[in-house]
């Protein structure tokens, strides 16, 4: 009867694990690839609108755009 | 376009198959800096410029390998246009035309990256779809950027009284229906004027029947061969004039021209070729001027003369029907049509002698033909 019940508690643990690592399995590699991703400075920030926002501010104060030359006129 | 939208990254772009190559690959930088300032050290904004064969290259070389010399990289027709024109007996004077030829003309090249991932840098760049690439670049941004004063406005109706092209009100074609990636990667090695590129676009390619033996159209019979297709099918076009060019105080250089006028003026060919045998052509004044770089070097463009100021042109504008077309004397004999002596200024005569219509070479009015003539 003992054994009968460990062999019972042994598979159903057994399932509990592999429904563990069936739904956690993708979810985790995801997160990896999101770490990896989130690793790059140039990601974080040029997908970020509101912090480009922000710096876009900063860098206009700062270093102000040449632009075009007040004398041109006509056509080109 | 505001700053921002210029360098926003879309993350669908991260998902594709050039967002899965690492921003360092082709731009350089410190990806692991946060610091925004020392990430960008070294950073290259457009790394298809000048040389894409390390970048596009990498996949695309069948493509980069002739576009890196083609007309939009390397605007070669344009050098050879200063070129012609310029002292080349003084080489200091030519150093100092070639200087202001690199800093005013040469600006404004284009690069894979250019059209196909943001705007020129001609118009201060800035992403198209979020760095995503486009196969095929819009033309309201990518084209009219660069275009937008002569030939789009032509195309689109934006000059007021005159129609838009059929082609494009109509039949909804856009720039790339004509010019075609094919020829925009085409390599231009030796190429004088892009009316030279064997891959530019044919009006028969779609319209076979106007260059047949028979065709169904009489007028198409008579003048086949002896007029560019543009003499009798386009309107006015854009006409600009005295160009001179510099630089302000701040540094930044600048242009001033004059004056620019609609109008619609035939010329005798200038250089017939097996491909354009046309005795007649449309003509249109660019905005040359020989004294374009005297804020650099006096007399720089001292042989002037050797190119006409009146040059060849295709007007973006094609009707069925035109006010020249409408009947056989609305252009024969209409002497406003051609390009006369007095249409040139008295500096330009010896540059158009090639191109200004003698009158013994205006055609003669005609009786009007019988709609049952046959070729």
């Amino acid at each position: 009867m003992k054994s009968l019940l460990k062999k019972k508690c042994h598979r159903a643990g057994l399932i509990v694990v592999f429904a563990i690592a069936v739904f956690l399995g993708p979810a985790h590699g995801y997160a990896k690839a999101e770490t990896a991703e989130a690793k790059s400075e140039c990601i974080t920030c040029h997908t970020d609108v509101k912090k480009l926002i922000r710096l876009g501010w900063k860098i206009e104060k700062t270093r102000p755009k040449p632009g075009k030359s007040a004398e041109t006129a006509g056509k080109g | 376009m505001e700053p921002y939208e210029k360098i926003y990254v879309k993350p669908s772009f991260l998902k594709t198959n050039h967002g899965k190559i690492g921003c360092e690959v082709c731009h350089n930088g410190d990806t692991k800096d946060p610091d925004w300032q020392t990430a960008h050290k070294g950073i290259i904004k457009d790394p298809t410029f000048p040389d894409a064969d390390k970048t596009c290259g990498e996949c695309h070389e069948d493509i980069t390998s002739t576009a890196k010399n083609s007309l939009h990289y390397t605007l070669a027709p344009f050098g050879g246009v200063i070129k012609a024109r310029a002292n080349k007996k003084d080489k200091r004077v030519f150093e100092k035309v070639c200087q202001a030829k690199e800093k005013h003309c040469s600006a404004c090249h284009s690069s894979c990256g250019q059209c196909h991932v943001s705007r020129p840098d001609y118009v201060a760049g800035g992403f198209l779809a979020g760095h995503l690439f486009q196969e095929k670049p819009c033309m309201d941004t990518t084209c009219a950027s660069c275009h937008g004063g002569r030939v789009y406005a032509e195309f689109t109706g934006a000059n007021d009284e005159y129609p838009a092209d059929v082609h494009h009100d109509k039949e909804e074609m856009t720039c790339m229906d004509c010019h075609t990636g094919k020829e925009m990667h085409a390599d231009a090695t030796g190429v004088a004027s892009r009316f030279d590129l064997p891959e530019r676009p044919r009006c028969e390619k779609c319209h076979p029947d106007v260059v047949s033996k028979k065709p169904k159209t009489s007028s198409h019979a008579i003048h086949r061969n002896k007029v560019a297709c543009q003499v009798c099918h386009a309107v006015a076009n854009k006409n600009c004039f005295n160009c001179h060019a510099g630089t302000d105080k701040k540094g930044l250089p600048y242009f001033k021209s004059n004056e620019t006028r609609m109008l619609f003026k035939i010329g005798l060919n200038p250089n017939k070729t097996k491909d354009r045998p046309y005795n007649y052509v449309v003509l249109r004044h660019p905005p040359a001027d020989p004294r374009l770089f005297d804020f650099y070097i006096k007399d720089g463009l001292s042989d002037f003369n050797k190119l006409p100021t009146w040059k060849l042109d295709t007007p973006h504008n094609i009707q069925r029907i035109t006010p020249q077309n409408k009947t056989c004397n609305n252009c024969h004999g209409n002497v406003s049509l051609f390009l006369q002596k007095n249409d040139v200024t008295d500096w330009e005569q010896k540059a158009n002698a090639g191109v200004v219509v003698p009158q013994a070479k205006i055609p003669k009015p005609l009786k009007e033909i019988s709609p049952k003539w046959k070729p």
